[in-house]
């Protein structure tokens, strides 16, 4: 899938490196989330794959391909991207007009078009509100046009950047919610940034940054555990752990387990 | 401070096919020096709510009382300027009001426009970026240089320069990652005991309201649905299942617990606290 | 006042006149526009009035809605009405205030062009109020497309009117939250001076220009990494096709606009 190897980034070269040199291999399938505080080097990191920063030093490999100036357009298509802002990413003048705008620059045929706006539309469950105009949606049902925009364009890699970071709690279940689905069902491979540890959950695998650098990197379960890391990292500890941590042996409970435990 | 909402609607483009009522005879008040919560769902109401405590909205009818200022429907522009005065309003994403060429003069503007002399209101923007750890190397710079997190401490303090002896924060901590969020509203609370003015906090987060806030008020459809005491309000599983509101973590843990026999000695505000009551139950069940 | 104004405004419906392909609406109005000028006498300005209102009733529309949402429009008319009377000089005196006299041929050239100047602004507003704004854009990037040969970049117009008509109402909800804002924070707008009232607008455009630039910057990486490279290459998901009925329509204004050539004395 994708592979980093070995990435820094300056935005200044007087300042030190947002990104210091690291690399990390992300695997078709998983559910890959990276947590870190604001200022960690996660947007960056973001911004170079999608390709909005391009004079980094190292390697990204796309299917075992190196990316390179000459075939980066096709490779890059094989990303989309989700941002945080719902009323910034919202091109069309109506919901189909969204989804079908990334459709329209890939030059598909209009049947396609309507074929695939249909169908990305539908498993966000944005269906019936396709002919809407995008103020009169909530947060939440944006950034359901959001994905399904990125889903039209039937990447091998689902980015979310702080995508739930604006919303509300009822639009940050409905996003996640639809993303365990897409996760479950079709298999999706999902990379998802965010600053906040009780949005990940369901990933299959956690990357801690902080400074620019990879400080931790394990399951859900380990992430949590590790109160020194996310200390550390300038991370809000679950109260799962702190609980778990003052009353018990610490070890990574969830809610339910530490009712019965205690 | 104390507000008396006496009768109040507020009714948006009257006599017109889009009419719609926002507010529906809201009898109330907010008492002085207490921390309120103020909660609902988005077009509940509570946004008018607010805004009609300093004279951004009148009432259409009622009156809106505060310490003498009564607002109503045909309310001179003086009398709407006093009670600004006196309602301070942190909006959501404050950040997005700044505007000056420095952060001393966008924290001054406020004071300013309230009468107060320059250096007075120098004085105050100085004591109040100071407050919020604002560093004062920052204090010739334009807001717009600064970080996300930092300029809106700026807008903050921006508002609480104008001294106002109730403030209004609308979400505040919208947008911050989680241990901004507790870092700012352990600073609200702080100002909140320091300055001993009465807080109205509108939130979705019902853990700070579980851990800052003394009373509770939700509004529903317009209409104010509830009110009472925090603790009282959010253990009343059947009121916060009626107008679909989380409980917060540790009261569901604590109610748990006391499905099995666990029962703690009082609702514990946050997971210190818990820990604290858990604590004390075992050693008086070993 | 201003919740109840039309002018610009999109109502969705399915009557004939919604279903017309949008460029046949465009180029009906700039044929009326035309066509006005052919009446010159009354039984020209009625059949203007009889073929306004049956559009009207076509679209679906009642006359009285119209009517209201056009009412700052029409008091402008008045007073251009009341200009004519007083100053179009000829025929025989009506009224002899002494001061000011009313001529016939004022009244007379006061109600045409008043009438004129009705039926433009609703048929104007009837297409508006029929068409949806992206649809308005699409008919216009396709009818101005031979402008392309002499580098008009028709196309970067077209998308910049469409995203411009999508951030109103997101730039209309920030500008209210502003103005609030600062309002809280004891700034007036309604009182002072000239120069006093101009510079209170500084702390609104400021923080709005500051947010205008940030969603466009936002805007333009969400459209680049969506792929969008201008026109080349790309396809579209509207389409505009014209039916008979576009056809129909076209004739039809036509025919109308020979008959009032035909009534002319």
């Amino acid at each position: 899938m994708i592979s980093l190897k070995d990435i820094a980034f300056k935005y200044r070269a007087e300042e030190a490196y947002a990104l210091d040199h690291i690399s990390i291999p992300f695997n078709a399938g998983e559910w890959t989330s990276i947590i870190g505080h604001n200022g960690s080097g996660k947007s960056t990191l973001v911004k170079i794959i999608m390709g909005i920063v391009e004079e980094y030093e190292g390697e990204i490999y796309v299917d075992g391909e190196l990316l390179t100036d000459e075939n980066k357009q096709s490779l890059r298509r094989k990303f989309a991207i989700v941002f945080q802002n719902p009323d910034n990413q919202f091109v069309g003048a109506t919901v189909e007009d969204d989804v079908a705008f990334g459709l329209e620059n890939l030059g598909l045929e209009r049947s396609e078009m309507i074929k695939r706006t249909e169908y990305a539309l539908d498993l966000v469950n944005m269906l019936e509100f396709r002919s809407h105009e995008p103020h009169r949606l909530s947060g939440g049902q944006k950034q359901r046009v959001a994905i399904a925009g990125a889903l039209a364009m039937q990447p091998e890699v689902l980015i979310l950047d702080e995508a739930t970071s604006m919303l509300d709690p009822a639009g940050r279940t409905e996003v996640l919610s639809i993303l365990c689905r897409l996760h479950e069902q079709l298999d999706t491979t999902i990379l998802y940034i965010t600053h906040d540890l009780t949005e990940i959950e369901r990933s299959d695998r956690v990357i801690v940054m902080n400074g620019g650098n990879i400080v931790g990197e394990g399951s859900v379960e380990e992430v949590y555990r590790d109160k020194e890391l996310l200390e550390k990292s300038n991370l809000k500890v679950p109260y799962t752990a702190e609980i778990s941590d003052a009353l018990l042996d610490g070890s990574y409970m969830t809610h339910d387990e530490l009712v019965m435990r205690l | 401070m104390t507000i008396h909402f006496k009768n109040v609607n507020v009714i948006y483009n009257r006599k017109s096919p889009f009419e719609y009522q926002a507010l529906k005879n809201i009898n109330t008040t907010f008492e002085s020096g207490k921390f309120y919560a103020l909660i609902g769902h988005t077009g509940s109401g509570k946004s008018t709510l607010i805004q009609t405590m300093n004279g951004l909205i009148l009432p259409s009818s009622g009156t809106v009382e505060t310490d003498g200022i009564v607002l109503s429907k045909k309310v001179k522009q003086k009398v709407i300027h006093q009670a600004k005065a006196r309602v301070g309003m942190v909006f959501q994403f404050p950040e997005h009001q700044l505007f000056e060429s420095t952060v001393l003069k966008d924290v001054m503007f406020g004071p300013m426009n309230m009468g107060i002399s320059e250096e007075e209101a120098k004085e105050k923007a100085y004591y109040y970026l100071n407050l919020l750890n604002v560093d004062e190397s920052l204090l010739g710079k334009s807001p717009f240089e600064l970080s996300g997190g930092q300029m809106r401490k700026v807008a903050i303090a921006g508002i609480l320069a104008m001294e106002p002896s109730i403030l209004i924060l609308d979400e505040p901590t919208a947008g911050l990652d989680p241990l901004s969020h507790d870092e700012t509203m352990r600073l609200f609370y702080d100002v909140y005991k320091k300055m001993g003015i009465t807080v109205i906090l509108i939130t979705h987060d019902m853990n700070d309201v579980l851990e800052f806030t003394d009373e509770v008020k939700i509004m529903s459809e317009g209409k104010l649905a509830g009110e009472g005491i925090t603790a009282d309000v959010l253990t009343d599983n059947s009121f916060m299942k009626q107008y679909n509101l989380e409980v917060p973590h540790v009261i569901q843990l604590a109610q748990s617990l006391a499905a099995k026999g666990v029962k703690l000695n009082g609702t514990p505000k946050n997971t210190v606290e818990f820990i604290q009551l858990y604590e004390d139950w075992r050693r008086n069940n070993a | 006042m201003l919740s109840s104004m039309l002018l610009g405004r999109y109502i969705p419906g399915n009557s004939v006149i919604h279903k017309l392909d949008p460029r046949a609406k465009i180029i009906s109005v700039i044929l009326f526009m035309i066509i006005v000028f052919f009446a010159n006498h009354w039984i020209g300005y009625s059949l203007l009035i009889l073929f306004v209102l049956t559009m009207t009733k076509l679209a679906g529309l009642s006359i009285r809605f119209l009517f209201n949402g056009l009412k700052l429009i029409f008091i402008l008319l008045i007073f251009t009405f009341l200009m004519h009377i007083f100053l179009t000089k000829g025929g025989t005196v009506l009224i002899d205030g002494g001061f000011f006299t009313i001529e016939s041929e004022g009244l007379i050239t006061g109600i045409y062009i008043t009438v004129r100047l009705i039926m433009l602004v609703v048929i104007t507003t009837l297409m508006t109020l029929t068409t949806s704004p992206i649809e308005l854009t699409d008919a216009i990037e396709k009818l101005c497309r031979p402008l392309k040969t002499v580098k008009v970049p028709v196309h970067e117009i077209a998308m910049m009117m469409s995203i411009s008509l999508r951030f109103i109402p997101t730039l209309m909800d920030e500008t209210e939250k502003i103005i609030k804002a600062q309002s809280a924070r004891g700034s007036t707008f309604m009182t002072g001076n000239l120069k006093q009232r101009i510079n209170a607008l500084v702390p609104i455009f400021i923080p709005l220009f500051m947010s205008a630039f940030k969603r466009a910057e936002e805007m333009a990486i969400a459209m680049e990494v969506r792929g969008y490279q201008g026109d080349e290459g790309r396809t579209h998901y509207r389409l505009l096709s014209w039916e008979t009925r576009d056809t129909i329509a076209l004739f039809v204004l036509v025919l109308f606009g020979a008959l009032l050539i035909f009534v002319r004395q």
